[in-house]
């Protein structure tokens, strides 16, 4: 029986009960992690030994929260902190998510251009094998103090797909894209089993 | 290259000599001065060179373009949004996002077709050409380039240097008396397409592996490499034994160094094992298109590229620091990255003189 499961959030991210662990992560971390944790208690197994499954996490704006802040101490007080920097670089959430589940297989970080969910989608459906299963992350989270300044909005997005090998084989065999909750709608019609939080 | 400060950066005669070669450059909203950007001069004058290098012509819409890059265009907005938290007047936007990069150099070059921005840190071009390669497996495209792009920014600058990473000397790959990255720019272009006929390699394996251990550093005893290099080789069919020469990732940061040499003598690999960073630094996202590319032209040339700067044999394995003219048929090209990640490619070399 195939299996998938869709998570997602949007609005401010101050409204998730974030882990007190979690304190010294970005938003974008936090929400992917909390995300994730529904996905393990709700899918027993998938992020379990061996902890291989391939993961693409895909976003328009990366990491800007830390960078936006990083430059802002170094315009201010001229003083670069190595912490910040570190999270700033893109593959930052995807590398502290794989630190925070112990993964060891592939995982891609992407830079959605146009529009996300699908792009995400592809690159997952197109690159997994067959017998493999896919973690697909969209996760978004834009500073409201430069929005204030850009031409940006300050919503904060977090969407996860998890779909097991059978259900990705199904959605590579429709050649399926669009956003999560149209493939989370779609599996439903397939009458493929879903697994909520 | 001119080495200043613990930086190669690609001087302005050759951004000059890129804008003279790839015609005029769109103006276009919001992009003021893109007609001198430096990123995308050397971006357009690459992937121009390397269409009439693959005879390919136009990039019409069923060729896929997939882009490595960690920082875009940051370089030029990171200075307004500096200005303005320094309470100075802006004259130009706070900021765009890493996809801007693609969607100018799409609009300068007229492509309709799929694109996708690679930004997974150091593997980001690795990983991209391995994806090129399965989006022509898969037939979503019937030809892919691949273009590497980094420019140094102030972020990345002062970045490595408050991580001690960067100390004003260049690289000294695999060499522990030394701990020290040279960052550098690069952009390189690599154009697949399994109906060539006058092919100069292909990519016969890949692989791509997580640490799940830390933010900035490698697991020490390379399990993650390690991973990422057998995945490679079992793709490809082979054993390590069969490799004719591994092109490591070697940063120069004793980290990365010791967690790649472990892996590498833990896979047994007794050929020849070089990093060339010690000579072009290291231009991160791009790092994994531009050595690509020098694998597949000393493969041509059948002459492995030493590693320079390397004083000292510390890390116990087969460290060639000679240019050795050898029989060269396959190449394995390591990456590694921050967040943990690693990224390995096969290439064989296409004998087109049978």
């Amino acid at each position: 029986m195939a299996k998938f499961f869709y998570w997602n959030f949007q609005g401010p991210a101050s409204d998730i009960p974030f882990d007190p662990k979690l304190r010294k992560a970005t938003t974008m971390m936090k929400m992917v992690v909390e995300g994730l944790k529904s996905l393990s208690h709700s899918v027993p197994g998938p992020l379990v030994p061996p902890h291989s499954v391939p993961t693409f996490l895909g976003s328009m704006h990366g990491e800007i929260e830390p960078t936006l802040n990083y430059l802002k101490g170094l315009a201010q007080m001229d003083r670069p902190r190595p912490f910040l920097f570190q999270n700033s670089l893109h593959h930052s959430t995807t590398g502290f998510a794989s630190q925070q589940f112990q993964w060891i297989g592939p995982s891609y970080s992407l830079c959605c251009i146009r529009d996300p969910q699908p792009e995400i989608l592809r690159a997952g459906l197109l690159q997994v094998k067959d017998g493999e299963p896919l973690l697909l992350i969209h996760a978004e989270s834009f500073p409201a103090e430069l929005a204030a300044i850009s031409n940006y909005s300050s919503d904060d997005v977090c969407e996860i797909l998890f779909v097991d090998a059978d259900a990705a084989k199904v959605l590579r065999r429709r050649q399926m894209l669009g956003s999560f909750a149209a493939v989370d709608e779609f599996l439903k019609s397939q009458e493929i089993e879903c697994d909520l939080p | 290259m001119p080495f200043e400060d613990g930086l190669l950066r690609i001087p302005s005669s050759v951004t000059e000599k890129c804008l003279a070669e790839v015609s005029t450059i769109k103006t276009s909203a919001p992009f003021a001065g893109v007609e001198k950007n430096e990123l995308l001069a050397w971006s357009l004058f690459a992937v121009k060179k390397a269409l009439k290098d693959s005879k390919w012509g136009e990039l019409s819409s069923d060729i896929g373009i997939i882009l490595a890059t960690t920082t875009g265009l940051t370089n030029n907005w990171e200075d307004e949004l500096m200005a303005h938290f320094r309470d100075q007047q802006v004259s130009g936007h706070v900021y765009h996002p890493l996809g801007s990069f693609a969607l100018e150099l799409q609009n300068q070059l007229n492509h309709s077709g799929p694109i996708q921005l690679v930004s997974s840190a150091c593997c980001a071009g690795t990983q991209a050409l391995g994806m090129a390669a399965r989006w022509i497996q898969q037939g979503f495209v019937d030809k892919c380039l691949v273009l590497g792009a980094e420019q140094i920014c102030k972020l990345t600058d002062t970045g490595f240097r408050s991580l001690s990473l960067v100390n004003g000397d260049k690289s000294h790959p695999f060499n522990e008396s030394y701990n020290n990255i040279c960052l550098s720019e690069s952009v390189a272009a690599i154009c697949l397409d399994d109906q060539a006929h006058d092919a100069k390699a292909e990519i016969i394996g890949f692989g791509c592996s997580s640490d799940g251990h830390s933010m900035t550093a490698p697991k020490p005893d390379g399990s993650g490499p390690y991973a990422s290099m057998k995945s490679a080789l079992q793709e490809a069919g082979m054993s390590a034994a069969e490799l004719d020469w591994v092109h490591a990732h070697g940063t120069g940061s004793v980290q990365n160094d010791r967690a790649e040499a472990a892996a590498i003598k833990k896979l047994e690999i007794e050929c020849p094992v070089t990093s060339t960073k010690g000579v072009h630094g290291h231009s991160l996202a791009a790092s994994g298109v531009l050595e690509s590319v020098l694998c597949i032209m000393a493969l041509q040339k059948q002459k492995l590229l030493p590693t320079w700067g390397c004083e000292a044999k510390h890390f116990n394995i087969n460290l060639e620091t000679t240019a050795e003219s050898k029989p060269l048929r396959r190449v394995l090209k390591n990456t590694l990255g921050f967040g943990g990640i690693n990224s390995t490619l096969v290439f064989q070399w296409v004998d087109s003189h049978g």
